[in-house]
């Protein structure tokens, strides 16, 4: 037994010297010291372990956001494709998926050539959301072309093979290009209008061949230049072009070398998907430019003045979005006045029954997916020129207001009739009788057995295939230091 | 003094028995610390990749912003089965070999998958699905997904990371 050291009066002393139980204490005190450190490093795992996680969805978020952004750039780019949307169009709040993570992007027009765009990426568990916004800058940039030089010409044929031939009595007083043979019979004649002298030019790609008693140009009124690539002949015989005697070309000067002179190409599709033919605004009456949405001749072939009996009307087209106008159409009943602005495009043919008889005024294209024919009497008069039965009183100035009529399959006229309009044609042109286009006739063949009454116009209407145009081109790329993230509400 | 007494009040050997007691719960503290240590390490270990895995993954993701949109391509889109098993493999790929403006993009940019270093040294599978896509109204897109994988002792883990955009020509 163990003896007390101590007097019992020093009771808390005693107990304190007395060590019973103190390892006890001792191993309490060390693992509740344990216990702390172990739920310290516990803490500190989980949070890192949340950081990291954090971390992750931030990432995968702001990635979501970045998507956004350029889901937008992506949609604004082609839906304000020219620049043209006004101030202060919106593109609406459109949501998105992208690997899990979600988002939604939007956009506010905020200046001629600007876009803001701001964009919402949330991670896929949903806990981390950035918010992101960018600028969209525009720059135009003009593109002009120059008119094609084929309207140089007021009788321009693209064969490749076989003779244009000319047979009426009339003079063709114009500049003449046939890119294969070119054949003269009879009294025809390619002559200097009124007293003038040295302006025209005649070319032929191939041979020029005379037959009985035709003849270019006068020995009193020369033309300015005479191009046979292949060689004259008259009455069957080969000739020297510029020994004018023999073959009765009388020009100032004398070529053989080919020409790179091109006819343009009538893009008729392009015309078509720029409008919504299908579906005319019309202030006054109505008119049917396609009766479907494809390009594919449906109307058959229309009357356009049904003898000058159609009801008035006054229609435009205008682009598939609403936003441009493409052309307007007008024709007056009482007046007999046809109104043409921008390009028309009709999905069939073309044609003036009976007796049409209207002055024109604006400038202006007509596509006829079709061809065009007359043959009974018609005037379609430019100003300031009126119609008088089948012709037009007064002459032309096509500085006053100008037509072209393109016809896609054809062009055929006969009978007693005057056209005051730029004739682009694919495919044949024919002209007979007392029929006369005259404006500049552009065609893949022709024949002309009337009496051609031709003219080279300065500067053809808008929509005209060669025409001169200027296009303004926009193109859109993110304003640099316009990227920033926004506070998230 | 009775022998029960006496026994009772003998002291003898009692330290002994403390001793082993608190060596006891000492044992069992240390053992749960351990346990709890290790775990910790793992866990942290863990964490670390992760947080490497997002590094490297927005490196890869930085890399195609900084490119021309026509460089943004895959030489081949072909891979393992580890990466044409991802959700964001697709047949349809987008695939180069050259780019304009006579910008040649890095290798890195154009690889679908490979083995990177990361700044812990460990190693890190990186998979680049690049596909094409179109947003309702609007032109096409270049949808590019980064997938980080753990390559620890070259044995393809599970995904540290995946970070997925979209590009489109006027951001280039």
């Amino acid at each position: 037994m163990r003896e007390r050291l101590h007097p019992p009066s020093s009771t808390f002393a005693a107990r304190l010297r007395d060590e019973r139980g103190i390892a006890l204490i001792l191993a309490l005190v060390v693992m509740g010291a344990f216990s702390i450190t172990i739920a310290s490093v516990a803490m500190f795992m989980a949070s890192n372990e949340q950081d990291a996680t954090r971390s992750r969805d931030i990432a995968r978020a702001l990635n979501s956001a970045e998507a956004g952004l350029n889901n937008a750039l992506a949609v604004l780019t082609q839906q304000d494709s020219t620049g043209t949307q006004p101030i202060g169009s919106t593109l609406a709040s459109t949501t998105f998926t992208i690997d899990g993570g979600s988002g939604a992007y939007s956009a506010t027009k905020t200046s001629a050539l600007e876009w803001t765009i701001s964009a919402t990426g949330t991670s896929p568990n949903g806990r981390v959301t950035r918010k992101l916004e960018l600028k969209l800058d525009g720059t135009q940039s003009t593109t002009s072309t120059q008119q094609s030089p084929v309207y140089g010409y007021g009788f321009f044929v693209n064969a490749t093979s076989g003779c244009t031939t000319i047979a009426g009595n009339a003079p063709v007083q114009v500049s003449v290009f046939v890119r294969n043979d070119l054949c003269l019979s009879g009294n025809a004649s390619i002559t200097q209008p009124g007293v003038t002298s040295n302006t025209l030019t005649v070319y032929v790609g191939g041979k020029y061949t005379a037959t009985s008693n035709p003849f270019v140009g006068a020995p009193s009124q020369k033309i300015q230049s005479f191009t046979a690539v292949g060689g004259c002949q008259r009455q069957s015989s080969n000739v020297i072009c510029s020994t004018q005697g023999q073959s009765k070309v009388y020009a100032n000067s004398y070529s053989s070398t080919p020409s790179a002179v091109t006819k343009p190409t009538a893009n008729a599709a392009a015309v078509y998907a720029s409008g919504n033919w299908r579906n005319p605004v019309c202030a006054v009456g109505s008119f049917t430019f396609d009766n479907d949405t494809t390009l594919n001749a449906s109307l058959g072939s229309v009357d356009l003045l049904q003898s000058n009996g159609r009801p008035s009307f006054d229609c435009t087209v205008y682009s598939p979005s609403g936003t441009t106008t493409i052309g307007r159409l007008a024709w007056d009943v009482t007046t007999k006045v046809i109104t043409i602005s921008g390009t028309i495009l009709l999905d069939g043919g073309l044609t003036f029954s009976g007796q049409s008889f209207a002055q024109y005024t604006g400038f202006g294209s007509i596509y006829a997916n079709g061809a065009v024919t007359t043959s009974g009497q018609a005037a379609i008069c430019g100003p300031p020129s009126v119609p008088l039965s089948s012709s037009c009183l007064g002459n032309w100035d096509p500085a006053q207001g100008a037509l072209s009529i393109v016809a896609l399959n054809g062009w055929s006229m006969s009978g007693q009739s005057e056209f005051d309009v730029i004739a682009y044609v694919n495919g044949a042109f024919s002209a007979t009788g007392g029929a006369v286009v005259t404006g500049p006739a552009i065609a893949d063949t022709a024949t002309l057995s009337g009496n051609g009454k031709f003219a080279t116009v300065t500067t053809v209407p808008p929509g005209t295939p060669g025409a001169a145009s200027s296009v303004t081109n926009t193109t859109w790329n993110v304003l640099p230091g316009s990227w920033r993230q926004l506070l998230t509400s | 003094m009775s022998r029960a007494r006496r026994i009772r009040d003998d002291e003898t050997g009692i330290g002994l028995v403390e001793l082993i007691v608190a060596m006891g719960i000492l044992a069992i503290a240390i053992s749960a610390q351990l346990a709890v240590f290790s775990s910790s390490y793992t866990s942290l270990s863990r964490a670390n990749m992760k947080g490497t895995a997002v590094t490297v993954a927005d490196k890869q993701m930085e890399t195609y912003r900084t490119l021309p949109y026509a460089c943004i391509y895959l030489t081949s889109a072909s891979g393992d089965s580890t990466y044409s098993g991802d959700a964001a493999y697709s047949g349809s790929q987008v695939t180069g070999s050259s780019c304009s403006p006579s910008a040649t993009p890095a290798t890195s940019a154009t690889t679908a998958s490979q083995t990177v270093s990361g700044p812990d040294n460990r190693s890190y599978r990186v998979d680049t699905y690049i596909a094409s896509t179109t947003p309702s109204g609007g032109r096409a897109l270049k949808n590019v997904t980064v997938v980080v994988r753990d390559l620890t002792n070259g044995v393809v883990g599970t995904v540290l990371a995946r970070e997925a955009s979209t590009f489109d020509q006027a951001q280039a």
